[in-house]
């Protein structure tokens, strides 16, 4: 009896104090936040260190780098001298990998925000002025006029870049990630591996028809799968690019907004693929391929041609070869064009505002005004040095030509490859932010990855890159539910024509169901966003 | 199990319900207490969120809530009839569901038949050991392995290859994406399946094989005559409620395995309510087609129980 009594008291007071606990949990939570002494500033001036006992909580994805050496961006030396720079208490929370956007699209459905979001503002679905008028993040015109001084002052000597960061509206809607010059716009293309097109007395392919050829050679050489490449890069028109007819929006010489897979030209693209496929120059499985599939068969020879990043695709090749095979080398390939001496009017480029990783401040910020200044601070010259360089003395040095990474990024003694060390010093990638184009020059430490970026820029793809426009509430609704419909059905049968699972006398059929589809529906309204784009001031 | 129609749809007790069931918890308040949890989750989980089915009528927007959001009557359901993909999804839904029911469902019942003929205790034991693992493993783990044993340098494919074929990547084949689908799912199900059929095997009263024998039953007469009919209203209760889930095919498998060259054979309900849903949030659609899906399989329980009731005298109510 006695030993019942006793359990009955040991559990009882258990769960009295975990309920206890949970209650004065919550309560100091939100005493803190809401108790904080607010930043005293006039509204003009900036000064960093902020003095503010808020702690303001960041949402943003870890990049997969720093993700090695750290779980939280705060406990990166950047990450630590950010919040000791600015003065302010950040806690980041880092969604997993893997299904970011689904975290994303639940967490803005929640009450409970995180004070700022990181993410791709522009993408979203519905656009961001949807968002602005569901009351999820903030219009951020005043906030930036009373608290930004950084920023606004960086908008107001870059009107291009002020009116692609905002709505038709006259929005703003998020700090965003800007790149600072036109060559830091330009990060992927065609590569192939020179040491063996070298070895079978091959030059470096330009138009469609060489590539044809090389990859023919290549393959009579014994080369198992010449050509693979994630099909995803089509978006950008390389190989489809040389045909005009990408597999997305694009503008036309007249500037009209056309869709890539409807033109009459795609037939002859996916013809010119379709017998690649079927002589096995074309990797069979390039419906179901994921990047690292091509890396190590790359690496290994049994691919001689793909797409890739200057840096994660050219870079990490050279430095894990450089030791083990010294004869290995993989150079960049310009955009492929029809006619020699023609320039592609297309290939991967990025328009100047990256929207990955912007920063958004959400409906739930409590302290609105040290959110603000903390984001603007990325925007000012010290900042700017610290989220492009790092800490200097440390991971940079400043001379006469700016700054210069020390050892401890460009040849860790830790062995850290130069990305990862780089990923505990800056925010690396993207993120609210001005890039420097001193960064890359520096990043880009073999002349392959030099020359790549000068190939890969030599196109017309800027005049065919369509704006950051944007959809009324509206429009665009209908318009994701129509671009998603056609991008699934495109993409569905660009795989079976190019397999050669459906004959491409269906080229036809095909190109009425897009219009079934309602492509003419959704061109309206590209083409209507667009004007508006232009008479945004 | 063949009970349970009796204890519960016919009542033979005299007293008002009201007084048993205070006598009753008088005397097992303990189990009572145990149940709580049980039913805190039914309707937390499950009962709760129902209420969230009422933007199916709804263009749904987060931010303004149930409360806040405008109703559109039918359009969701009306969107999603007319859709280009409704006449596929809802073909590949029924294809994929069908082909479970005729070959995962009987599979753990003859696993478990065969695996009561053994008299190895040891290698019984390893077998439902080794039969159960791939339940415990991830999802993405075990559609992460079929995809390297279907590519063309796999090792299904080398043996292919060993007699003679063509190598191929067998998820590319709109054609082989329902079997490969059917067959790890057996593997994964089959030994985690058997376990309440064997259990029901345990129960069967030793008496009547010694019976069966006497009257010169050898092993597959027993199996059939005694075995069979013993552990009939399991199969059968697993059978109903199997119906009842017959349209849900998981999205997890299906968006692990599908690539654009298999979306026409399988593209399943479940997966377009997720690219609807969580990919393009469109949540009010999305709830809609969901809703769709619970009816008819709602409707196609009750019939099974119906059916079952008439024809088997076992039935879940």
């Amino acid at each position: 009896m006695k030993k019942t009594n006793l359990l009955r008291v040991v559990s009882l007071t258990t769960v009295l104090a975990l309920a206890a606990a949970a209650v004065s949990g919550c309560g100091k939570s939100n005493t803190a936040s809401e108790h904080g002494s607010g930043v005293t500033l006039s509204d003009g001036e900036s000064v960093y260190p902020v003095k503010s006992d808020d702690t303001l909580t960041v949402w943003v994805a870890l990049n997969d780098q720093a993700k090695q050496n750290y779980t939280n961006m705060a406990e990166t030396p950047f990450g630590k001298a950010w919040l000791e720079k600015t003065g302010v208490n950040i806690k980041f929370i880092h969604p997993t990998s893997g299904n970011v956007s689904e975290q994303f699209n639940l967490l803005t459905v929640s009450k409970d925000m995180p004070d700022v979001i990181l993410y791709d503002w522009y993408n979203v679905s519905g656009g961001p002025q949807k968002y602005i008028d569901d009351g999820t993040i903030l219009p951020l015109n005043d906030i930036i006029d009373k608290y930004s001084p950084n920023f606004k002052a960086y908008l107001e000597e870059n009107p291009d870049v002020a009116r692609a960061v905002k709505t038709d509206e006259g929005n703003y809607y998020v700090y965003p990630f800007i790149r600072g010059d036109e060559k830091l716009t330009v990060s992927c293309g065609p590569i192939v591996r020179k040491d063996i097109l070298d070895e079978y007395g091959l030059k470096v392919p330009e138009t469609i028809d060489e590539w044809y050829n090389t990859l023919k050679t290549c393959k009579e050489h014994g080369t198992a799968t010449p050509l693979s490449f994630l099909f995803k890069f089509e978006k950008n028109g390389v190989f489809s690019g040389a045909y005009g007819c990408p597999n997305s929006f694009f503008l036309d010489d007249d500037g009209n907004v056309q869709y890539g897979p409807a033109q009459d030209s795609a037939k002859d693209y996916l013809a010119e693929m379709n017998k690649w496929y079927k002589e096995g120059l074309l990797d069979n499985n390039i419906s179901s391929l994921e990047q690292t599939d091509i890396d190590s068969r790359f690496l290994t020879g049994d691919v001689v041609a793909s797409i890739g990043y200057a840096g994660s695709s050219i870079g990490t090749y050279l430095t894990n070869e450089k030791n083990s095979n010294p004869s290995f080398n993989v150079e960049a390939a310009p955009n492929p064009v029809l006619k020699k001496g023609e320039k592609s009017d297309f290939g991967q480029k990025d328009n100047i505002y990256v929207p990955q990783n912007s920063a958004a401040i959400t409906a739930s910020c409590k302290n609105i005004e040290l959110a603000a200044r903390f984001l603007d601070y990325a925007y000012s010259e010290e900042g700017s040095l610290l989220l492009n360089f790092g800490i200097e003395g440390e991971s940079y040095e400043m001379t006469e030509d700016g700054p210069v990474y020390t050892d401890l990024i460009t040849n860790n003694p830790d062995g850290l490859t130069m990305s990862q060390a780089l990923s505990h010093y800056m925010m690396l990638g993207s993120g609210p932010y001005v890039q420097n184009v001193q960064y890359i020059d520096q990043y880009y430490q073999y002349d392959q990855q030099k020359n790549a970026l000068k190939i890969w820029s030599d196109t017309n793809a800027a005049a065919h890159k369509l704006p950051q426009t944007t959809f009324t509430s509206e429009e665009s609704k209908s318009a994701a539910t129509i671009t998603n419909n056609l991008s699934t059905y495109v993409d569905e049968m660009w795989m079976k024509f190019i397999t050669g699972i459906e004959p491409l006398d269906k080229f036809d059929e095909y190109q009425a169901q897009l219009k079934q589809l309602g492509l003419e529906e959704v061109l309206g309204y590209y083409d209507a966003a667009l004007k508006r784009y232009n008479k945004r001031n | 199990m063949r009970n349970v129609k009796n204890n519960i749809s016919k009542p033979r007790y005299s007293k008002p319900f009201s007084v048993r069931l205070k006598a009753d918890f008088r005397r097992n308040k303990e189990l009572y207490l145990l149940l709580i949890p049980l039913i805190a989750f039914y309707i937390i989980f499950k009962y709760v969120p129902m209420y969230g089915s009422v933007i199916a009528f709804q263009d749904f927007s987060p931010r303004l809530g149930i409360t806040g959001s405008d109703w559109v009557g039918f359009k969701n359901f009306i969107d999603f009839f007319s859709d280009k993909s409704f006449i596929r999804i809802l073909k590949n839904t029924v294809i994929i569901s069908f082909s479970s029911l005729i070959f995962c469902f009987p599979a753990p019942i003859i696993f478990a038949l065969l695996m009561n003929e053994l008299r190895s205790k040891i290698f019984t034991r390893s077998v439902q050991t080794i039969t159960y693992l791939p339940h415990f493993i991830s999802m993405v783990v075990i559609c992460g392995l079929i995809r390297r044993f279907t590519v063309d340098t796999g090792f299904i494919n080398d043996i292919i290859a060993f007699f003679g074929g063509t190598r191929s990547t067998m998820l590319n084949n709109p054609k082989l994406f329902v079997p490969i689908y059917i067959i790890s799912e057996i593997w994964q199900g089959l030994g985690w399946g058997s376990i309440i059929y064997l259990a029901a095997l345990t129960g069967v009263d030793q008496q009547l094989y010694e019976a069966a024998m006497i009257d010169g039953a050898g092993r597959w007469k027993q199996t059939l005559h005694v075995t069979i009919p013993a552990i009939m209203p399991t199969v059968v209760i697993m059978f109903i409620l199997k119906i009842g889930n017959i349209l849900n095919v998981g999205y997890e498998k299906i968006i692990l395995l599908y690539n654009p060259l298999t979306y026409e054979t399988a593209d399943v309900i479940s997966s377009f309510v997720y690219r609807k849903g969580l990919l393009e949030q469109n949540w009010g659609y999305s709830a809609a087609v969901g809703m769709f899906n619970s009816v008819i399989n709602f409707i196609l329980l009750i019939a099974a129980n119906k059916l079952s009731k008439k024809y088997t005298e076992t039935s879940l109510w």
